[in-house]
Parts: structure tokens; sequence; C-alpha cells
């Protein structure tokens, strides 16, 4: 699926349209440069899963767990400064009963998910507009579609 | 009286002073940080003693899911500390190995990142490990029983004052890890193209 | 019985009473009224169909001292204990501001309050002779002292492992252990490395400080943890070993948030946190801005980070400039020959259309952009920069986003008092404009001493322990670690 990003509120809209799909035990890798709106996106799926505590950059921590009023805790990871999937591992969550995402997330899931939800945010211009490309792997997502977006 | 506490799976505490007089564990592989206190409130309640009747306490060592171990080991550090008594560290494995009579015995336990802790007792002295391997790598162990380790408060208590009676060191109180923290340490990002 | 404090539209019924009670020495309606409107003084009245007692107390902040200025009962509602129950509400309230003693003077021949006073604790320690007049009665000078608790509190929410040790409003100990060191060859704070050098760090960092304040665990009364926000795995070490120390000798345990532990660490500066204040709390992991009115149960957060912490930013930007970690000293030393007004970089958050959803919310991640665009793009043309201008221009952008939006917060709420937190604080840049700024706009602010402002366990024992001034129950021995712990939530139960 694509969708055509006219700007940050537009970003936010579509993580609150990702965040009603989302389950526990979910893994949603986002991929994009410097500034590509990863956490803007995120902020989205957390204010559609009621995050408690503000959505912020966790490249200083790795990760930031929120708990929301959906049910399962909100893993906000940013895989920045992670040398390898393993490393994502140590991070010792709680996968299951989770609803993880990862910045920076590149290919990290080699060993660690069967099935994940790949965002890919494209910037090729200056401005606000971004390209955001959605796409399930593995059982889980067969089937699944997002609720058209423009 | 010892107090023995042990966070490699779930939270357990137990109370001992020849044998285990009490022990409260929650198997809950999360969840150390809200059930250590409650763990160890609840193992002296049921076991009849108070804080100042203890004289010692043993924490498990790991190996094991470092999040979790860390919480253990911290509060009996602490917990030692504050009284003013020794303290003594177990390595879980051989924790587990003391309370089987496999002859030959090969425990295993999960390490993360796909990977299994390993150690290899045979006639209850340890010949292997620990170490860190492959679960695939297992199957190269002929003739040892393999069986799936889970430590609990009472396996570190006794295998404590079993290693004590025969005079063994159990000052190494640094946790297992068996690993290196192993963050690779990234380029920077690119902002354009 | 039914208190509540004395405003001056209480002044008549108090001068009636006043009247009636002191006919001698009774106080002119000015000195009561200036009395009853000093923010140092703390008066209380019973009402009862009327008023029929009152009493006041003075701290001078600072002083570790409080003084009984007054206590009368109508003449009609005596032998009901209605002085003693006045007077305990008085001392609840001196104790809850930390003093250490309490005086009053009382004539010679007021033998019933002399044996009152007495029954709560007071000894005789001076008479001054001739005191009262015109009736030339001698003054008995009383003193009670009360004794504070000794509270230990540790802090491990990111790299630093705190202990620190109080007695009340008084600093007897700040040990600090901190694993920078380790964590600079990855650019950043890596929890599992972090975590690991608590575990090792708890033992000897609370040893230097029971020797630091000469006390031993025994002699502690309570236990204080910080339990969030910060990284999980390191805020569980200090977790797990707080909850040991409280179970070994039996003590309770409270358990503290640690941006609120920031702006209480002034308690410790100068014996008390003037409220209501902005408190502007500035990190590697943390930028948010408070308006606090009441340290234990209300602080609001105004607005925080929607992105990166400025700490952060220092690091990124330092990295793009080509220089290790921390980032922060690094671009300090590199801005200081360098002109902050060379380019201009974006103040995040700061455009008109911000300024509904996002007023006091700091976004850190565009001016980073902007800096590694300016500088990529120099290099793709080819052409030189001067890295101590980007550096002191990018620091100047990020002082004036932070301080424009607090002291735009001050002048909304109306609180002519800034507080600064955090590790950033260093920052020398952002200290000189923060006076500058302040000082135009007649707005106090109060910076602490670097040890009590970058994380410490001494800010955490003093936020325990106003608690256990005050009166409150400890904290269960089932709480775990809260990540994103809100600022409304100062002790977790």
């Amino acid at each position: 699926m694509r969708f055509q990003i006219a700007d940050p509120e537009q970003m936010n809209e579509l993580g609150i349209k990702i965040a009603a799909e989302l389950q526990a035990g979910d893994l949603v890798l986002l991929n994009g440069p410097l500034g590509a709106g990863k956490t803007t996106l995120t902020r989205g799926i957390g204010e559609g899963l009621g995050a408690q505590g503000t959505v912020q950059s966790p490249t200083f921590v790795l990760a930031r767990t929120h708990k929301t009023t959906r049910g399962p805790k909100l893993v906000h990871v940013d895989a920045y400064r992670l040398g390898s999937a393993m490393e994502l591992d140590d991070l010792d969550i709680n996968f299951p009963q989770s609803i993880v995402v990862v910045e920076w997330a590149r290919d990290y899931v080699d060993g660690i998910a069967d099935s994940w939800l790949a965002v890919e945010i494209d910037r090729s211009s200056e401005d606000e507009q971004r390209l955001v490309s959605i796409q399930g792997f593995g059982a889980r997502w067969q089937g699944v579609e997002l609720a058209a977006g423009n | 009286m010892l107090l023995a506490i042990d966070t490699s799976a779930g939270t357990s505490v137990a109370v001992l002073n020849t044998n285990v007089l009490a022990m409260a564990t929650f198997d809950d592989p999360f969840g150390h940080a809200e059930n250590v206190g409650i763990a160890i409130a609840e193992a002296m309640t049921k076991a009849g003693v108070t804080a100042s009747e203890i004289t010692a306490v043993a924490i498990g060592r790991g190996p094991a899911p470092y999040t979790g171990l860390r919480v253990g080991m911290a509060a009996g550090l602490a917990f030692a500390q504050a009284r003013g008594i020794p303290t003594y560290g177990v390595m879980v494995l051989d924790a587990v190995a003391h309370s089987m009579s496999t002859p030959k015995l090969l425990l295993h336990a999960d390490a993360k990142r796909k990977e299994v802790f390993v150690a290899g007792y045979e006639s209850g002295v340890r010949t292997f490990g620990p170490a860190v391997m492959q679960p695939e790598e297992l199957e190269s162990f002929a003739g040892y029983e393999k069986v799936q380790a889970v430590c609990d408060a009472s396996m570190v208590g006794l295998f404590t004052l079993d290693q004590l009676a025969k005079g063994a060191d159990l000052n190494d109180l640094s946790a297992l890890y068996l690993r290196s923290p192993d963050v690779s340490p990234s380029p920077g990002k690119r902002v354009s193209g | 019985m039914d208190f509540r404090g004395l405003t001056v539209d209480d002044l008549s019924s108090v001068m009636e009473l006043e009247s009636s009670v002191f006919v001698s020495d009774a106080w002119s309606s000015e000195s009561m009224r200036s009395e009853i409107e000093s923010p140092n003084n703390f008066y209380l009245g019973l009402f009862e169909d009327g008023l029929i007692g009152y009493a006041g107390l003075s701290t001078i902040p600072g002083s570790f001292s409080s003084d009984i200025q007054t206590i009368a009962v109508s003449s009609a509602a005596r032998g009901r204990g209605i002085g003693r129950a006045l007077m305990q509400e008085l001392l609840r309230k001196a104790k809850a501001q930390g003093s250490e003693q309490v005086l009053l003077e009382v004539r010679i021949d007021n033998e019933v309050a002399i044996s009152l006073y007495a029954s709560l604790g007071f000894e005789r320690i001076d008479v001054r002779k001739r005191y009262y007049q015109p009736d030339n009665v001698d003054a008995v000078i009383m003193r009670l002292r009360i004794t504070q608790p000794l509270v230990l509190g540790i802090e491990s929410t990111c790299d630093e492992t705190g202990v620190g040790i109080v007695r009340g409003n008084r600093l007897l100990a700040n040990a600090l252990h901190s694993s920078m060191d380790e964590h600079s060859k990855y650019g950043g704070v890596v929890p599992e490395v972090a975590a690991r050098a608590h575990l090792e760090a708890i033992a000897p960092t609370l040893n230097k400080a029971l020797a630091e304040a000469g006390v031993q665990m025994k002699d502690i009364d309570a236990i204080a943890v910080a339990n969030g926000p910060g990284l999980a795995g390191a805020l569980m070490v200090g977790i797990g070993a707080a909850k040991g120390l409280a179970l070994a000798n039996d003590k309770p345990i409270y358990a503290v948030n640690h941006l609120i532990g920031h702006v209480g660490a002034d308690v410790l500066e100068r014996g008390y946190v003037q409220l209501p204040t902005i408190a502007l709390l500035v990190s590697g992991g943390h930028t948010s801005l408070l308006l606090v009115r009441d340290l234990l149960g209300d602080a609001v957060l105004l607005g925080e980070t929607i992105d990166d912490a400025a700490g952060e930013a220092f690091d990124k930007v330092a990295r793009v400039l080509g220089l290790p970690y921390p980032g922060g000293p690094q671009i300090d030393k590199l801005a200081a020959t360098g002109d902050p007004k060379a380019i201009r970089f974006p103040r995040g958050l700061s455009l008109p259309k911000d300024m509904e959803k996002h007023r006091y919310d700091f976004s850190f991640s565009g001016l980073k952009t902007a800096v590694a665009r300016y500088v990529e793009k120099a290099e793709a043309d080819g052409e030189t920069i001067n890295p101590a201008d980007v550096a002191a221009s990018f620091r100047e952008a990020v002082v004036d986003v932070l301080l424009t939006k607090a002291l735009n917060a001050c002048a909304e709420f109306g609180v002519d008092r800034l507080l600064l937190g955090g590790g950033v604080v260093a920052n020398a840049r952002l200290r000189e404009v923060a006076q500058q700024r302040c000082e135009a706009a007649g707005i106090e602010l109060r910076i602490p001493r670097f040890s009590l402002c970058t994380d410490n366990g001494a800010m955490i024992a003093s936020l325990g322990a106003q608690l256990v001034m005050s009166g409150h129950a400890p904290s269960s021995l089932g709480f775990g670690a809260e990540s994103t712990l809100e600022v409304t939530v100062v002790q977790s139960p």
C-alpha cells in the first residue's frame, strides 16, 4: 500500500490509521532517512493506541515503553545505534504482550520475528511531501488491508 | 538463617536454616522489579522470621536473561549490605544440577538471541561450561541427558549450604553474563540522498 | 475540628478575639494584618459558629527554625483541648517545612500555657526579664527540637548511579558513579551497558554515601528510589537495591518521580524551594517544562520534546561536526570562538501554527537536520565552513528556544520564578542567557549547584524526605519501573 503524505499532520493521521490494525505481538519496522518523519508516524501510532506519556525520539535510550489504553504496551525502539538484530533481543522486550515499533530497523528481523509490518518513508523533495509504502510480511499480515488513504 | 534470592527465571526467594523453611516464587518471566520485594517479605513471613534473624544472603548470579537477573542480585546484595552480613553467589545451573541425581547431565536455559546457556555435569561435578551456544550444538553432547533448567531460590539456598559446608569459595558476586553488551558503534547517518 | 488557614478577610474576627484574650498587650490591627499576609507565616483558625481560636507560625526560609508567633483561644472555649490541637497543627507545619526547632515566648506567670508546651516537648531555655510590658512580666523562652527523618535515596534512571542521604532539608551526602566513560565509544547511552554498571556501582556508591554522611544503614529512617521516568533496565537495578535495603531493616520505602526530584533539588541548595515556579529540565534524556505549585501534589507538564531531547541534539550535532561524545562540552568548546549569529538555524515549534497544539513543546529534530544539511551541502558544493560558527549558531538556537518558551510560560501563568535543572545546565551559554533574560523580565532565576542539577541520589532522598515530613504513607512493595512516568505522579503506590 502507498500513501502520499503532504505534511506532518497527515503523517500523524496515518499513524492513527495503522494503530487501528495493531494488536499485541505485532512488530512494525520503520525505515527512512533522517528527518523523514518516523517519530511523527510513531506518535500517530501512539495516539491511536492511547499511549501514556509523550512519544519521543528514543535514540538516546534505545527504547521507550508506554502503557496504552488499548492494552498492550507500546515499545518504541530506535535501532540507530544498534549493530545487529540480536542487540534488539538484548533489550529484553516482552514481544508477545507488546506492540513494538522500530525506527531505523533496516532488515533487523532475522531471527526475531516471523511476521512484521514494513514501513518505508521516502523523502525525495525538500519540502514536507513524503511517500509512505507499507507492506506486511508473514502469516499475520496475510490479507490485511489498511483502510484506503488517499 | 539464610535468605536465598534467585531471579534467573521467575522471581524466587527462600529462607533456610539447614533446610528450606519457606519459599515464595512468582513464575512470571517478567515483573521481577515488582515481585522481588513482595517475595522477600512473603518468604520471611511464611518462615516465621524477621530480617534481623537473617545471617547470610545467597544470590543466583546467572547465567540468565540479564534484566531480571540483576533485580534479584541487586536486592540480595543491598539486603546483606544493610544488615552487615555476608553474601554468597552461586551459578544457577550448578544449583539446579545439585538438586538432581542424573549421572550425565546437560543443563540448558534460554539465553535470548536464539541461544542457550549450557553446562554439563558428570556425577554431580561440572565438566563443561557455563557457556553460550546455539541450540543445535547440544546434539554433539552424546550420552548426556539434556534437561531444561529452571532454577529457584530453594535450589540456590541448598546448594549454597552444601558448598559452604565443603569450604568452597562463594565470594565471587559478579553477574555471569557470558557475553559482552556487544553494541556496535554505528557511523553517522546522512540527511540528504 | 474545622481548622482553616486565615487570610486578611478574617482580620476583624481575629482582632475581636485578640483584644478579648490579650487585654493589655494585644497586637494592633496593622501588625496582625502584616502577620497574616507574610509569605513566611502560617496562620490557622478554628471556627465554630465564629472564630474561637487561632495560632500563627513563622518560618524564615532556609533557617531550619520556626517561631510560634501567637496562640489564642476564646475564654468560653477553654478546657476542650483547642490550644493543644492548634499547637499540633502548627508543629505539623513546622515539621513539613523542615524546621529542626520551634521557639516560643510565654509569660512566666502563664502556668497553663507553660505546662501545655512542656507536654508537647518544649523545654525552657532562657528567661527574658521584664519582657512583657506594660505588665512588667518576664518571658520564658522555650524550644522544641524536631528530629527530621534521615532518608537515603537511590537514583539509577540513566547512566549515573546516585546514592544520597538527607536529614530533613539538609544535605548530608551525595555520592555518584557515572558510566559515561564506558558509553563514549557507543556515542550514547546503551541500556545494557548502563544497567551492568549500576549493578556494580550500587554497593561502593552506597558505602561512599554512608561514610560521607557519617551514618549507618540502621540509622536510616526511610528509603527513597526513583522508579521513573528513565531506562527500564537501569531503573530495575535501583529498585531491586532499594527494596533490599528497606526490607533488611524493616523501613518504609518511597517510589518517587525523577523529574519532580529535579525540581525539589533546590530544597537542598538553600533549605526550601520557593513555589510556584516554572521548571525547565534539560538533559540527554529529558527536555521538559513544568509548572509546579506544590512539590508533592501539583505539578503540570506544560510541554516537552516531541522528538529529541536537547542533550541528545548536542550529541547528534557534535557527531555531524566530527566531535566525540558527549556532545555538550565539545560543542561548547568549539562554539567559544564562533559567532552565534552567523547562521540562523530553526527554532523548533515556534511558528504561529504551533502555538495552539505545541505552545510549550520542543522539537530539536528539525534543528539537527538543518545543521546536518548545512554541513553536507557545503561539503557537496566544495565550500569550507567555519565549524565554530556552526557550533555557536546551533547552540544559540537551542538556548533561544528553551528560554523563550520558559519565559513565555512565566508570563502566561504569572509566575515570576524560573528553576533550571538537568545536566544541560552545565552549558555556560544557557546559564548566561538565562541570567540576562530573567533579569530583564524581573524573573527570579534558580540554578542549584551542578552536583544537584545533574542526575543524583540526593534529590531523590530529598523528595522522599518531603513525603515523610508531610505525613505521606510509604509506597507498597509492589511498584515497578515506569519508563514514562507522568509528572502528575510524584509517588507511585
